[in-house]
């Protein structure tokens, strides 16, 4: 198992919509795992203000920063990639799969720099 | 039709429904987990303090969104994560224990969050 698990990461012969597919999946598990993470911090909303503000004070910092960043990157990809493979899916320009794919590259690099520079304005109270 | 052979794993190992599924909560997800990141991230600096948090936990129609959303997500994380491991060796022989564990995880991610939300 864990042998097809590192096929993933391997580049070599791989086809670019194989590299995609494999960053599909791989984004995938990074976010269920933050999605576990994600509920399992709610829980202090239920333990009252302070404990909830001294989370947020502790995790929405600029050392947290990069983390989140990364995890955007996740997200926008996943989001993106997914978008793109249902419109193939349903046989939307198959013959332009190629350009589809760098156009979609482009669109999540877009997407994620403007919600990257967001969120450090955030983060940094600007 | 797919883009290419590897493309094909998740369709092939999940049931036609599942995939289905699959493809319909990605997209419900892109709007909802869009609107739920522009909401607590470009709005405003204090979206995070706990006052706004616990105000839209307690408004119905976030509540509405919140759950919608915590379901969707809960069905298309674990569903993908199902799809991954049945196309391992291992759940090509344990198939039913990799669909039962899958459906365990999402059933406890679904109502723990939605105690969360009936909390409020």
């Amino acid at each position: 198992m864990i042998m097809n698990l590192l096929r993933w990461f391997s580049v070599k012969g791989k086809s670019l919509f194989s590299m995609a597919f494999s960053l599909h999946r791989l984004t995938g598990v990074v976010l269920t795992i933050y999605l576990c993470m994600h509920l399992a911090y709610l829980t202090s909303i239920r333990m009252g203000k302070e404990v909830f503000e001294s989370f947020i004070a502790t995790t929405v910092t600029p050392q947290f920063l990069v983390f989140d960043i990364l995890l955007v990157l996740a997200g926008v990809y996943h989001g993106v990639n997914g978008l793109r493979l249902i419109f193939h899916e349903f046989g939307l320009a198959y013959e332009n799969r190629k350009s589809i794919l760098y156009v979609s590259v482009a669109i999540v690099l877009v997407v994620w720099l403007i919600a990257s520079y967001k969120m450090y304005m955030f983060v940094m109270g600007v | 039709m797919v883009t290419d052979k590897n493309e094909m794993h998740t369709k092939r190992v999940l049931e036609p429904l599942a995939w289905l599924f699959q493809l319909i909560s990605g997209l419900i997800l892109t709007v909802l987990i869009t609107f739920h990141f522009y909401e607590t991230h470009f709005t405003s600096h204090e979206a995070m303090k706990y006052g706004l948090v616990v105000a839209r936990l307690s408004s119905l129609g976030y509540k509405i969104m919140y759950a919608l959303l915590l379901f969707f997500v809960a069905f298309h994380a674990f569903n993908g994560i199902r799809a991954i491991l049945l196309d391992t060796n291992f759940g090509a022989k344990y198939p039913q224990v990799v669909n039962s564990l899958c459906f365990l995880a999402f059933l406890i991610a679904f109502g723990y969050g939605s105690l969360l939300l009936l909390a409020f």
